[in-house]
């Protein structure tokens, strides 16, 4: 689990570099989450290559938002695959989430 | 003691119910028949004394009046009469009358005819009271030896059952033998007769059946065939229910729910009905003998009948087929019915039963083929890439053959994804090696994965006070749980925590397969 990360403007594009964002590899998705969360304000998460995810993995993703929300920041979401956004739909994150269906609409938003 | 006395005459009235009283006997009097009718109706009494000519409805006229009531005791008449003709005498028992009192009474032959009556009305108390106790053990009987429960789970065969009691004890009995590798024995039978001799035999025969399949087993590794069974059963009473001059119809069938078949042997039982999914038709299996009891040297033949998915095989007791006016037209009511959940299915029968007064047990069992397509064990180690080895093997039989469809299929696999790690979270906190054991089955209306894992009992109520500073993530697992599959639970089987996930394949309300 790697997040790749770039910077437009003054956005952070973090695009996690994994199939899964789940209970067995969350610990390393919060390790390499973390950096770009200290020391971005406006970040997009971008999971086009994420194909599966739990709740662990949308706890964890729950923590990053409440952290920028803290500090007066936003987190976006984009490219979210059929399984996830089926999460998503299932307990409602889109309306917790900013979520949009790819990187230029999210970038479109800024 | 009770005792009612009716009469116009007050003086008489007065003196008789005085002198009753002195005797012991608490009396209530009226002063003509209509009325002593009424007093009778609502209070009952074990001795009433009638006055033959009385004015509105004389005595005569009240005593055919109470006899032609039922009551639920005896009620020992005895008229007042100053008529001592023969004739008179035999139009008085013909109404219904025990005994007589001449006017002008002598209080000793008072006494000595009301000890008569005392007597009488005590001894048949006695009997009734015995009779009672007899029904609730009868009843107590049938309940706890000759009913048992459908199995919880037979691959490939499901089963629902429902036993209506009619007033009476009966000779029903009904008992299931699941087997380990998806094997399901249905025994159904009714002894001859009503009340407590019919339940006794009942469970004679119930018990002769299960020495012989158990003697069978020890004597052979495979399963007792059917036929054998019988054989052997036959064997050990017959003698005994020709000499109780008794007999029983019974259907002994045997579902294999792996190999779409079912094997019985109907001894005189009504013919089971089978309806085909396929052909969406009923027809009535034929019987295999007489019943058992009728021939010292009988065979017992088994049928062989090919299921298809979804068929439904009907067995009953006669109380069932009564209702309807035979098997045929009971056929006819469930043919339309038969793509129904079962549960549906017998609602709608008890619904149709309550109709009709139920002259007999009725006894009910359906049980459908529905098929396992595909089913999977595996065992893996809680180690954190277990839950994804478990989602692909799960997602393999889910999405075989007739399977869910890919958003089902996903809703099932994220419901399995958060019970495993749920458990990873709970059971063991700290401790890596935790053997998960899961079990998905393909059904022909849903996919069912099992988890068992050991560990601390898990409940969904107790989360917060295991996991106070997770909550969150965890009560969004269960809900999670709860918006993926049509059913879930949470149970512990001993060590174990056992989670259970259904998915179905169609919504309950689409009745056709």
């Amino acid at each position: 689990m790697t997040i790749e990360s770039e910077t437009l403007g003054s956005v952070v594009v973090a695009k996690v570099r994994a199939l899964t964002l789940e209970t067995a590899n969350v610990g390393a998705f919060r390790s390499a989450v973390e950096p770009v969360i200290e020391t971005s304000d406006s970040v997009i998460l971008d999971l086009s290559e994420v194909t599966f995810m739990d709740s662990t993995g949308l706890g964890a993703m729950l923590s990053c938002l409440r952290q920028i929300n803290g500090k007066g920041g936003s987190l976006r979401v984009c490219c979210l695959k059929p399984e996830v956004q089926r999460l998503f739909d299932l307990v409602m994150m889109d309306r917790v989430f900013d979520v949009h269906p790819s990187l230029e609409a999210a970038l479109a938003t800024d | 003691m009770k005792v009612l006395v009716v009469d116009d005459d007050e003086i008489f009235l007065f003196f008789l119910s005085e002198n009753l009283r002195n005797l012991g006997y608490e009396v209530v009097t009226a002063p003509d028949g209509e009325e002593g009718w009424d007093t009778f109706s609502t209070y009952e009494f074990p001795i009433v004394i009638l006055d033959w000519l009385m004015p509105r409805l004389d005595g005569l006229s009240l005593c055919r009046r109470i006899r032609e009531n039922l009551t639920q005791a005896y009620t020992y008449i005895i008229l007042l009469t100053g008529r001592t003709e023969r004739e008179d005498r035999i139009r008085a028992i013909e109404a219904g009358a025990d005994d007589f009192l001449i006017k002008p009474l002598d209080p000793s032959e008072l006494r000595a005819r009301l000890g008569v009556a005392r007597r009488i009305t005590e001894s048949e108390q006695a009997l009734r009271d015995v009779r009672i106790m007899e029904m609730a053990v009868g009843a107590d009987i049938q309940r706890k030896l000759l009913f048992g429960t459908p199995p919880i789970e037979v691959e490939g065969v499901e089963v629902d059952s429902m036993s209506i009691p009619s007033k009476q004890v009966a000779g029903d009995f009904l008992d299931y033998y699941p087997y380990a590798n998806g094997i399901l024995d249905v025994l159904i039978g009714d002894v001859m007769g009503k009340g407590v001799p019919a339940a006794m035999v009942a469970a004679g025969i119930k018990s002769a059946i299960e020495k012989s399949l158990l003697s069978m087993s020890s004597r052979s590794a495979g399963l007792p065939d059917l036929e054998g069974v019988l054989q052997e059963t036959s064997d050990r009473v017959v003698a005994e229910l020709i000499s109780l001059n008794t007999y029983a119809t019974l259907c002994y069938a045997r579902f294999y729910g792996a190999q779409q078949k079912l094997v019985y042997v109907n001894c005189g039982h009504p013919y089971l009905i089978r309806w085909s999914a396929l052909l969406d038709r009923c027809e009535l299996l034929p019987a295999s003998t007489v019943p058992l009891g009728f021939l010292e040297d009988a065979r017992f033949p088994e049928h062989e009948i090919e299921l298809g998915i979804g068929d439904l095989i009907c067995l009953y007791s006669d109380g069932v087929s009564d209702i309807f006016g035979g098997p045929l037209e009971l056929a006819e009511w469930l043919q339309p019915r038969a793509s129904m959940p079962l549960n549906e299915i017998q609602l709608q029968l008890r619904t149709h039963a309550r109709k009709d007064q139920l002259k007999d047990d009725a006894t009910f069992v359906l049980t459908r083929w529905t098929g396992v397509y595909n089913s999977a064990k595996l065992m893996v180690w809680s180690e954190y890439d277990a839950l994804q080895k478990a989602r692909e093997r799960i997602r393999l039989v889910a999405q075989g053959s007739y399977g869910l469809s890919d958003d089902a299929a996903g809703e099932l696999i994220l419901a399995v994804q958060e019970a495993g790690s749920n458990a990873l979270r709970h059971a063991r906190p700290g401790h890596r090696n935790l053997p998960f054991g899961y079990k998905v089955t393909n059904f022909l209306d849903c996919v069912r994965v099992e988890l068992r894992y050991p560990g601390e009992a898990f409940l969904p109520a107790s989360l917060n006070t295991v996991e106070p500073d997770a909550t969150r993530e965890g009560g969004l697992g269960l809900t999670i749980i709860a918006r993926c599959v049509d059913e879930y639970s949470f149970s512990r089987d001993g060590d174990w925590n056992v989670v259970s996930l259904v998915k179905r394949k169609w919504k309950p309300h689409d009745h056709r397969i």
